[in-house]
């Protein structure tokens, strides 16, 4: 029996492992949602954004109208500007004065321009930074940092175009309805105002990280499941099952079928092959005779049962056939001991 | 002394000493058949025993033993028997035919031309003989134990349907095993000797004493009914084209009672019946000519209806 749970578990195991193999030659291939490795992962690019875009971006709000004179004048030649004469064009002294103190610095840090950056964003969250200001000091900062390894240069860019947006959001009314960052297009247009093509800008998806296991076939499961069942069945079953079947036997071997032959000896008979029946499996059939039965039966009984049982049928023909009624005692006596000698081997 | 103590002792005599090997099975169906005062018909190709087999059940009995070879020329009166006048006499004398004996061995019946076979089985239906108007009663007990070889075989009167309802059983004897062979190979010479120098167990009158002992045998109402529904299930199968007669179901009582007088009973089971009802019975059912072209033989027939048919039940 352990053997047997041995060999379904070792089957078991071998049709995990090459149900693993096949699921993985297929993760391989791809794992949904996942990168295979770090170095092979490359987030969504979006289109490149340079100064140039951003004039002429400035140029489409001006023909369209949308800028007034002398916010045009400020922006006017946008990307050739050096850090001074931005600068200077900006009306906020705090912010002009902010913008000469980091000049004046040696070497300007990535954490300084980042510094910058946040003060850029509480200026406009405080409503004291117009859009024009924004973009001259975006333009300085950058005109400022063009000469180190500026890790910013893509968020100021982008900032420039959102402060342009900005500008034509200011000179629209009523406001457009807030977009996400993936439906955000210049190729919306506010009513009443022209149509200006910003370039569209988004930030790139942040990968979905998704923890899946490899797919398994349900044939597999099903297998699995059988096996596992019936190995248990083998580990555990006999302990368990023993028990109970003996319960079942003894309990049919005690519940008899109803006979209406009207002969206690010949129902004695009868009882005892339906004990017989139930003890080794083996159903009598109606074509089969009582010998036949006796044969067959016999090799499935516990020695002494089917001693028992054999002289019961011996006693049952001649009390059937052969018409003697002193064979009747020895049936009934028979099926005593038949019935005694059962509930021990069952 | 009871037949079975006779059949336990020719048991002795020829099979455990081996002077027929592998035979018991055709040994106790002749007895059988012997005690129910009916006729054997033994099928099997030449060199099976069968002459053998019946000689020394003959020798050990203690009865006469004549045996007749049929050819195509074979006159009834061969028989039978025929008038010759005596000079010395100066009248007709009656010289007997071989059919005066107690077990007549008739070798290849079905080369017999179809007169001589009627005539000899009217003579084993009536156990008496009629020459030149003359009755004359057979001796008891008188078997005829008559061999065939298979009809597949050239220059052979099948017997008529009829005619074969008159032998109460047909015994198939085949080939030994090898192991039989060999020992039969070993000890040919022995085997004559030992069949010529049988000496006899019992005598006529035993045997005949055991006959009504046989026909005292008690069988019960419900292996009767379980006989006749045997025999009509033979008439109901679908392979067959005649069934079983209501002779037939007379043989297979007479035969299940003997079967069970020699297995040392004084009643039947239906297991006697089961035994002998092939021997019983096969030659009596014909299959269809269709089916017996795909195969199917009345002893499979018989096999099928033993296996559909309940037994007497409880």
């Amino acid at each position: 029996m352990a053997l047997l749970a041995l060999i379904l578990v070792l089957a078991l195991v071998a049709s995990l492992s090459t149900t693993a193999t096949n699921a993985l030659g297929e993760a391989d291939r791809h794992t949904p949602g996942f990168p295979q490795s770090a170095e092979g992962f490359r987030p969504p690019t979006s289109p490149p954004v340079n100064l140039s875009d951003v004039e002429n971006a400035i140029l489409e709000l001006l023909k369209s109208g949308a800028l007034s004179r002398g916010d045009a004048e400020k922006l006017k030649d946008f990307s050739s500007l050096s850090f001074q004469e931005a600068v200077e064009r900006i009306d906020n002294s705090e912010l002009r004065d902010n913008l000469l103190n980091l000049a004046g610095k040696e070497a300007l840090s990535p954490e300084d321009i980042e510094a910058f950056l946040n003060y850029l964003n509480s200026l406009k969250t405080s409503g004291t930074l117009s859009p024009v200001d924004e973009l001259l000091a975006l333009r300085a900062l950058e005109a400022l940092t063009s000469t180190i390894q500026n890790p910013y240069t893509s968020e100021i860019m982008l900032r420039m175009l959102s402060a342009l947006k900005g500008l034509e959001v200011a000179k629209s009314s009523p406001l457009p309805a807030l977009k996400s960052p993936q439906h955000f297009s210049a190729e919306i247009p506010a009513p009443g105002l022209p149509r200006l093509h910003l370039p569209f800008v988004a930030l790139p998806a942040i990968p979905q990280l998704r923890f899946s296991l490899p797919s398994i076939p349900l044939t597999t499961l099903i297998i699995i499941a059988i096996c596992s069942s019936i190995a248990l069945a083998a580990l555990l079953g006999r302990k368990y099952a023993r028990p109970i079947f003996k319960r079942l036997k003894i309990h049919r071997i005690g519940r008899a079928p109803v006979m209406h032959i009207g002969d206690s000896v010949l129902e004695a008979y009868w009882r005892s092959v339906h004990i017989v029946s139930t003890i080794s499996g083996i159903q009598k059939a109606d074509s089969e005779t009582h010998r036949e039965f006796l044969a067959k039966v016999c090799e499935r009984l516990d020695p002494g049962v089917a001693e028992v049982f054999k002289d019961i049928t011996l006693a049952y023909e001649v009390y059937r056939y052969g018409f003697r009624a002193e064979a009747g005692q020895r049936i009934l006596s028979g099926f005593r001991r038949l019935l005694e000698r059962a509930m021990v081997s069952a | 002394m009871m037949v079975m103590g006779i059949f336990d002792a020719i048991k002795r005599e020829l099979i455990d000493k081996e002077v027929l090997i592998e035979k018991e099975r055709e040994l106790r169906l002749i007895t059988s058949a012997l005690l129910s005062r009916g006729h054997v018909l033994m099928e099997g190709v030449p060199g099976v025993a069968k002459t053998y087999t019946s000689k020394a059940l003959a020798k050990l009995l203690g009865l006469s033993f004549k045996r007749v070879q049929m050819t195509p020329d074979l006159l009834p009166s061969d028989i039978i028997g025929y008038y010759v006048y005596d000079q010395r006499a100066g009248g007709f004398v009656l010289r007997k035919g071989p059919i005066f004996t107690n077990i007549l061995l008739v070798d290849e019946i079905n080369r017999a031309s179809p007169r001589t076979q009627s005539a000899l089985l009217e003579a084993m239906q009536e156990r008496q003989v009629t020459i030149e108007g003359e009755l004359y009663k057979l001796e008891e007990p008188f078997i005829v134990i008559a061999t065939q070889n298979p009809i597949e075989m050239e220059g052979v009167f099948p017997l008529p349907e009829a005619q074969l309802d008159r032998f109460l059983i047909k015994v198939v004897t085949g080939y030994t095993t090898t192991k039989g062979l060999v020992k039969i190979m070993r000890s040919a010479d022995e085997i004559e000797e030992a069949i010529e120098s049988l000496k006899p167990i019992v005598t006529r009158e035993e045997v005949l004493e055991e006959v009504k002992n046989v026909k005292s045998v008690k069988v019960e109402e419900s292996v009767l009914s379980y006989v006749a529904s045997i025999v009509e299930e033979t008439r109901k199968h679908t392979a067959v084209k005649l069934g079983a007669s209501p002779r037939a179901a007379i043989a297979l009582v007479k035969m299940a009672k003997a079967w069970a007088y020699t297995s040392g009973r004084d009643y039947v089971i239906p297991d006697d019946v089961k035994a002998v009802a092939i021997p019983v019975l096969t030659h009596r059912v014909i299959v269809k000519p269709e089916l017996e072209l795909q195969g199917v033989t009345p002893d499979k027939v018989v096999e099928d209806v033993l296996s559909r048919v309940p037994v007497p039940k409880p």
